[in-house]
């Protein structure tokens, strides 16, 4: 696809990236670091540190994931100053991409499926064996009523995501996109919009993509931004 | 510069037909392709019925979806621009690899996952750029749509080419049936007795083309995509929402892009898959966008819900009403909800032809919307 940002027109820009990796956890614009043994450890602390602004809901039976997605994007919204949640709409789309999709929880429901002989399938289970279906549970959490998609490509997902992100932001789809891109180990968030003005410090996303040396995924962008947070 | 989207070429197989044609013209005699479903082992799990195209053999050579493209994308390869951007719109593309790999026998389930699918239908139409996977769970294909006249509306392609797939593997039919949304026998859609919904498969696709370069290549205009909005309930992972807010907020974004008065719409191919919760909500949205009824259908009790495609096999059915005027009938109606009294048909029913709506929501709480223009219709 064409860059929307080849033409000139102002880009959008990143008000807020949070990420999972390794154990460790960041809200970059805040400067906000901590780390976790394990994914239900990671929320409680969020909770208690004011950063999720509720428990995520049924948090226990979300797959992999959706909770690693639930995370990024709580992460993500605290740092850019946004709170979310309650009866509050607001109108953001979310942006899902992985590498494999839902494979995994594909895997578990169907081996769970062929263990009870054929009888029936766990209907818990088959509703996360949707790709889409990370980006509505952040879209429920967070009470986000904007357009919700997962995009997939062979070749530069994290390039993908922000340049559909951008073109939305462009055509006004929403006032703002939520993107991210998990795996079952970590992932990363990040709030785009393009208003003119924000409190604190916001990160060009023209200049990021110009300096992130790839986009395979979302990752690279990370240092990128950090630094643009803090000049 | 704002530029219009048209649909230029489009086919598509189904449980009625191996092409377009053939399916609207069984569509519109009020056939139905539910029948008797024996693909894969007896159990509790399988459908005792479901919408499935003839002729497709599993574990044989191609995937199932791959062997409901294949010939339908051959069919037309040379009317498909090399430079097309290709969205692919999925559920669960080839998940038949997954069931193999998790059964013990010799297939790798990491094939299942659907950019896989998108790189090989790039090559089997010749397409110059890698494909991009929209997945929006039943609303895919009316989301990758939007987005392709989006794109096209934007400036940022001249062709843009959607291809939709989705087969009924026995994945899908046991997680539906655990959820009980499956008919006992056949979909029947905004019924007073409707009790679920029938599986379907299909396979097809759209190419929408800038306008200036469909006229410039000769191209059959058979309808621009005018309008898109799409919405999150943000309520639940499986029930719509019970107020139609949602899908009512996509509609009113498609009309809005389409610069197209309500009163206007002369039918819509509603998503009407036969569930309770589904029928009822679209018809709250429909409620809260339109003074008076619209002439209103679902393709579903004929072709079953396709899932992924079907969204795609909506948009091409609402581009051949509007060819005819006449909204088709509602296969499986026998006797109209008290709310859907006025709005639906178990006949066809004449329709203004020069605007239709196309609606789809999903698992996840996605509302989709397209606003398809009669070419010549005033702008």
């Amino acid at each position: 696809m064409t860059s929307p940002l080849d033409d000139g027109v102002p880009s959008a820009r990143v008000t807020g990236l949070g990420w999972i990796a390794g154990g460790r956890f960041a809200a970059e614009r805040l400067g906000l670091t901590g780390s976790f043994d394990d994914l239900s450890e990671l929320r409680d602390e969020l909770v208690e540190r004011g950063i999720l602004p509720a428990p995520i809901r049924r948090f226990a039976k979300l797959d992999d994931a959706c909770r690693m997605a639930s995370l990024v994007a709580g992460l993500a919204l605290h740092d850019a100053g946004v709170a979310c949640g309650g009866d509050v709409a607001r109108d953001v789309a979310v942006l899902g991409t992985s590498e494999r999709g839902c494979l995994e929880t594909n895997r578990a429901f169907f081996a769970d499926y062929l263990r009870h002989e054929r009888r029936s399938g766990r209907g818990s289970l088959f509703v996360y064996t949707l790709p889409s279906i990370p980006a509505s549970e952040v879209s429920m959490q967070f009470k986000l009523v904007g357009p919700t998609a997962w995009l997939g490509s062979a070749d530069a997902r994290g390039r993908l995501l922000l340049d559909r992100a951008e073109a939305m932001l462009r055509r006004g789809d929403s006032a703002a996109v939520l993107c991210f891109d998990v795996s079952e180990s970590g992932g990363v968030g990040l709030l785009l919009d393009r208003a003119p003005d924000g409190p604190g410090p916001v990160a060009d996303l023209a200049k990021v993509r110009r300096l992130a040396p790839s986009l395979a995924t979302l990752e690279p962008i990370v240092d990128v931004v950090r630094r643009a947070f803090r000049a | 510069m704002s530029r219009r989207a048209i649909a230029v070429e489009f086919d598509l197989v189904s449980a009625l037909g191996p092409d377009a044609e053939t399916t609207w013209g069984a569509l519109v005699t009020g056939q139905s392709g539910v029948r008797p479903f024996a693909r894969f082992p007896a159990g509790p799990a399988r459908p005792s019925n479901a919408a499935f195209v003839d002729g497709l053999e599993p574990g044989h050579g191609d995937t199932l979806v791959v062997q409901m493209l294949r010939p339908v994308l051959e069919r037309h390869r040379h009317a498909i621009p090399s430079d097309a951007q290709l969205l692919l719109a999925t559920t669960n593309g080839e998940i038949e690899y997954l069931e193999r790999a998790v059964a013990g026998e010799p297939a790798s389930a990491k094939d299942s996952v659907p950019t896989v699918l998108a790189t090989k239908v790039q090559a089997l139409v010749g397409l110059e750029r890698p494909g991009v996977v929209v997945s929006a769970a039943c609303a895919s294909s009316t989301v990758a749509i939007a987005e392709g006249a989006a794109m096209i509306r934007a400036g940022e392609a001249e062709s843009v080419l959607i291809v939709a797939c989705d087969f009924v593997s026995e994945f899908v039919a046991a997680g539906f049936r655990s959820l009980g949304a499956l008919a006992p026998d056949r979909a029947r859609p905004f019924d007073r007795d409707r009790r679920g919904l029938s599986l379907g498969e299909a396979a097809g696709f759209l190419l929408l083309m800038d306008e200036h370069r469909a006229r410039a290549e000769a191209r059959t205009c058979h309808a621009e995509i005018a309008g898109w909005g799409v919405s999150s309930d943000a309520d639940h992972i499986t029930a719509p929402s019970a107020t139609g807010q949602g899908l009512a907020t996509a509609i009113r974004k498609a009309l809005a892009t389409a610069s197209v008065d309500p009163r206007n719409v002369g039918s819509i191919c509603a998503h009407g898959t036969g569930t309770r919760p589904n029928d009822a909500m679209e018809l709250q949205a429909f409620a809260r966008v339109f003074a008076d009824a619209v002439p209103t259908y679902s393709v579903k009790g004929a072709v079953g819900h396709t899932m992924g495609t079907a969204g795609l096999v909506d948009a091409i059915v609402a581009v051949q009403s509007l060819t005819v005027g006449t909204a088709p009938p509602t296969a499986g109606l026998l006797e109209p909800d008290t709310d859907a009294l006025t709005w639906v048909s178990a006949s066809p029913q004449s329709c203004s032809p020069m605007v239709a709506l196309s609606t789809n929501s999903g698992f996840g709480g996605v509302n989709s919307a397209l606003v398809l223009r009669r070419c010549e219709a005033p702008r």
